[in-house]
């Protein structure tokens, strides 16, 4: 009887490990190398930076990015990371600055690699079986996260916000955007706290030129950059021109007053759906 | 209506002369093939309030039974259940009625009290519901109740969050949308909603109950999706003392560049010891168990404690009384997401240290009080005291959460073929921490329920519950939930089920008030959160083929409202819980028993075969996305052959790929493919095993970045004395 009963043991047992092909969760088989090297010095507030990857760029949404798990050292001229990946194309990369002070912002990217012989869309990347490792070299600047001076004004909309809004913000741009990823690529800084009629707003911002100041709103289920502008700061000598702002280090420029207008939303939140939904 | 008022007054002012008229059935209940006797089988008079549990010696007696004639049900764990009809009791005189019970090796019809919170076959229930037994856990090796669920039809884990048809998702860690209920008594921590799946030993488990779809018009709020009731042993008549020993070695990681740590040291053990015996008419039960693990990953590291009593005593009317107290300790690592998918065991540094201890104390006591064949009052009292301490580093910060329950129940069966359960329930909680405040909520809440014999073979059941919810200085919650049954059993081997009931489950102070920053996320508090509701209808039909082989199908529809799921705002790194307006689960549910007892060569052989498969279509209705955390199709399979002391069991389970998760939708997801091996040989009061669980080294995330155990062997030594 021992016997019989061993050999259905034995036969259980074979069978169970012969189901043993599919084993489900894998290790990542690719590898980005970086090769990162710093200009200037990071800023007191700096918690640490992330080396970031989008299979997509512009991202639908944050989580749609990889990432490495621990900041890269901060007290180093240069840097070596690897992240593991699975194959395929990456549209982009980039270094994500976190302060320890000011809350997650959309510009605190320290560097974003751009390829300038196409139309300055960001740098991307391909892993294959044949090729399962890329190299690539950033050169951050830590300036480019140092904000030494403010931009201060109201918001005053005109009516309640619309029950299907995710986030509105006031933004600054170096030039203005034109296409949809530019909403992220000539970002200076973004606050998206805006949650209330009137809102005080106080934007940390680098020193230099500000093309552009615009509040933004995001409806729910929208992408990143699926922005609606519902007013900028229009030059008074010019209206509806965007004022240029030039703003020195240590600067608070006050007074930059904005209005936005519901409509506008509405009209592009309706046009959006016509086309099929979310962007 | 006046005439039942009558019917009342008469029956406590004629109790004695009563009494008297009334008949007392004796008897002795045995092992068919043995002719041992049963100690603890249970014999019920049906169609009347009386019933009686065997001693050491297998005799019964119930006294007080009217005259008339009956059917009687005698059950026991491990047994087919027996139904003996047309039993004739003349008032005044003694029956005697000896009854055998055959050995099956999966109870196709076993008595269950959730369906209607009185006692009822399982065939004559007019819900979907499904029964993990004391055989199965011991067999399953389970080291907790969560292990003892894991094959139940239409069950599912999602982490340590129970999905009964897809009910909950993931809702980490704050809010199960299915009721705890320990031996009818609801068991979840007043402030996370949270369940404690080791609060007991696993050998204190005599039964588990599940409930599928809403039930709060009888168990009140939480019972959204569903309900689990744990039903622990009585004392043991003749004193039994009962002791386990699991050992367990996780294997090395599948692939070599997971290995984090010496794979040798990483393993788990799990000891229990209980026991019980009744003296007179005094009872006793006390358990002691302790598990230790290192885990299987980084901070997986565990060390739980539990110390059990139950006590009861019988008064001569019939009376009993019941105290019940579990304390559990636990300390544990606090892992919240791997490194990184090249580091699944590992965690990030930041979070290293992290650890989690939890106390808990769940507490009740019962009086059942018997007026009269016909009518009993039930009264219960309860409390679950939870303290959890150092969760994310936040030592000290929290205060003990109390839940405080009352209840007190009518059972009355004024005509013959109608059985009332009517009875209200006040549940008081309260939590504390410097992260969410101090809140305090209640609910009182009044229930009626009829059950209708209109004809041997048809049973109606009706009821509805009104809850109040008052959270203190704040909101304000009036909650109905009407249902409605039937059970038609039109051939002798075909059941037929329909049912629509209505479930409500009220925020945690947990989702409404958290507010944490934990990593790179900010969790935001919600006030105004709004009670979820649901409807769940249910069609099925269970079906005998032969006396060892039977097919339950149902159709379901669990509709819901205002249902509270976890809103990521990715765009300012905010978590917030939410309603979500409407939403949908429905889909079908099979599920095959079969076993085939026969004798080769003098030996006892038996192979039997459970299967099990439900597939769910899950939506929210406004923008019409999957839910997340849900799979489509979960199904599992058990082969058991047993071949007189030695028994083998192959487990297969399998969830589909889960369509949406909020965290991480880029990583890697795979459906789940789990194989376990159980081999176990008894020999004179003991049981020795040896299992191999996730047989085929799968590796399977069931939310993001956590993975379940790699493959592991087990080793057992059960014994029953």
């Amino acid at each position: 009887m021992l016997k019989r009963f061993g050999l259905v043991l034995g036969a259980a047992t074979l069978i169970a490990l012969g189901c043993s092909g599919d084993h489900g969760l894998a290790p990542q088989p690719g590898r980005l190398v970086v090769d990162v090297f710093f200009t200037g010095t990071p800023p007191p507030t700096t918690q640490g930076i992330y080396l970031i990857v989008a299979p997509k760029f512009p991202p639908h949404a944050i989580n749609e990015l990889y990432h490495i798990p621990n900041s890269l050292p901060i007290d180093r001229d240069s840097v070596h990371a690897v992240i593991d990946l699975p194959y395929g194309h990456y549209d982009a990369i980039s270094l994500w600055w976190y302060s320890n002070e000011t809350k997650s912002n959309l510009a605190d990217v320290l560097s974003l690699p751009l390829d300038i012989d196409n139309g300055l869309i960001p740098l991307g990347f391909d892993l294959t079986r044949e090729n399962p490792e890329a190299f690539m070299e950033l050169h951050p600047d830590w300036g480019r996260v140092n904000r030494d001076a403010y931009l201060e004004g109201t918001i005053t909309f005109n009516g309640p916000f619309p029950k299907n809004t995710l986030a509105t913000a006031v933004a600054a741009y170096s030039f203005i955007p034109t296409a949809n990823v530019e909403y992220l690529t000539w970002l200076k800084s973004i606050d998206f706290s805006v949650g209330t009629n009137p809102y005080h707003y106080k934007l940390p911002i680098r020193s230099g030129t500000v093309s552009y100041l615009v509040v933004l709103w995001l409806p729910e289920r929208s992408a990143l950059t699926g922005f609606t502008e519902l007013g900028f700061l229009e030059d008074p000598a010019k209206p509806g021109t965007p004022l240029k702002l030039k703003i020195k280090a240590g600067e608070t420029r006050q007074g930059l007053d904005l209005y936005a207008d519901w409509s506008k939303a509405t009209t592009a939140f309706t046009a959006r759906a016509q086309r099929g939904g979310t962007e | 209506m006046k005439r039942q008022i009558v019917r009342l007054v008469l029956c406590f002012t004629l109790l004695p002369a009563l009494l008297l008229a009334q008949a007392t059935l004796r008897g002795r209940v045995t092992d068919q093939e043995s002719g041992q006797p049963l100690p603890g089988a249970n014999v019920q008079v049906q169609g009347t309030l009386r019933g009686a549990v065997a001693d050491a010696n297998g005799r019964y007696a119930i006294t007080q039974v009217p005259g008339g004639i009956y059917t009687v049900r005698a059950s026991m764990m491990g047994y087919r259940s027996r139904l003996l009809e047309k039993i004739s009791f003349s008032s005044g005189k003694e029956a005697t009625l000896d009854i055998k019970l055959k050995p099956t090796p999966i109870e196709m019809d076993p008595v269950v009290i959730s369906a209607g919170k009185t006692q009822q076959s399982l065939d004559q229930a007019p819900i979907s519901l499904s029964v993990v037994s004391a055989l199965e856990i011991k067999q399953r090796s389970a080291t907790n109740i969560q292990d003892a669920l894991e094959s139940a039809p239409g069950v599912h884990f999602v982490g340590n969050q129970i999905n009964i048809r897809g009910s909950t998702g993931y809702t980490f860690g704050a809010g199960n949308k299915v009721l705890l209920l320990l031996d009818g008594v609801p068991v979840y921590a007043s402030d996370t909603g949270e369940f404690n799946w080791d609060m007991l030993p696993p050998l204190d488990i005599e039964q588990i109950e599940v409930v599928k779809g809403a039930g709060s018009t009888l168990w009140g709020a939480s019972a959204l999706g569903g309900v689990v009731n744990v039903l622990t042993k009585d004392p043991d008549p003749k004193g039994r003392l009962l002791f386990s020993y699991t050992a367990a070695r996780y294997d090395k990681p599948l692939y070599d560049e997971w290995q984090w740590t010496d794979p040798n040291r990483l393993h788990y053990t799990r000891e229990d010891l209980s026991y019980s015996r009744r003296i007179g008419r005094f009872g006793g039960r006390i358990s002691l168990g302790r598990f230790m693990t290192t885990g299987y990953t980084q901070l997986g590291d565990a060390v739980k404690f539990n110390l059990t009593g139950k006590f009861d005593y019988q008064f001569p009317g019939g009376a009993k009384w019941t105290f019940y107290n579990a304390y559990s300790h636990i300390d544990r690592g606090f892992f919240v997401q791997w490194k990184g998918p090249n580091d699944p065991y590992e965690v990030d540094s930041r979070n290293l240290g992290n650890h989690a201890h939890t106390n808990q104390i769940n507490s009740y006591t019962k009086l059942v009080v018997p007026f009269s064949p016909t009518f009993a009052m039930n009264f219960r009292a309860s409390l679950v005291r939870t303290l959890m301490g150092n969760q994310f580093g936040a030592g000290g910060s929290f205060n003990p959460a109390y839940g405080e329950g009352l209840e007190v129940q009518a059972d009355w069966i004024p005509q013959f073929n109608h059985t009332v359960t009517a009875g209200v329930q006040f549940q008081h909680d309260a939590g504390s921490t410097k992260y969410f405040g101090d809140h305090k909520g209640y609910f009182i809440g009044p229930f009626l329920q009829d059950e209708w014999k209109m004809r041997e073979n048809l049973r109606t059941t009706m009821g509805f519950r009104y809850d109040r919810y008052q959270l203190v200085g704040g909101l304000k919650e009036d909650l109905f939930s009407p249902r409605v049954g039937i059970n038609w059993q039109p051939w002798a081997k075909t059941s037929l089920r329909a049912s629509a009931g209505s479930g409500f489950r009220a925020a945690t102070i947990i989702e409404r008030f958290l507010e944490l920053a934990i990593m790179n996320f900010k969790i935001v508090a919600n006030p105004g959160l709004k009670a979820e509701s649901s409807w769940a209808y249910d069609l099925g039909i269970r079906q005998y083929l032969t006396d060892n082989w039977n097919v339950d199908v149902s159709l379901f529809d669990n509709e819901y409202w205002e249902l509270i799921e976890a809103h990521m705002d990715l765009i300012r790194g905010q978590v917030q819980f939410r309603n979500i307006p409407r939403a949908r689960i429905m889909g079908v549910e099979a599920t095959t028993n079969f076993s085939w007892p026969f004798t080769c060569r003098s030996l006892p052989i038996t192979p039997s075969l459970q299967l099990t498969a439900t597939a769910m279509d899950h939506e929210e209705l406004e923008y019409h996305d999957p839910l997340p955390y849900r799979p489509r199709l979960i199904a599992s399979g058990k082969a058991g052959l047993r071949i007189a002391k030695a028994q083998i069991q192959v487990e297969y389970r399998y969830a589909s790929r889960i369509q949406q998760v909020k965290i991480y939708p880029i990583n890697d997801r795979v459906p789940m493919k789990f194989l376990d091996v159980r081999f176990s040989y008894d020999w004179r009061g003991l049981s020795f095993k040896l299992g191999v669980l996730n047989a085929g080294q799968y590796n399977y995330a069931p939310m993001e970045s956590n993975l379940m155990p790699m493959r592991t062997f087990t080793l057992g030594l059960q014994g029953e004395f």
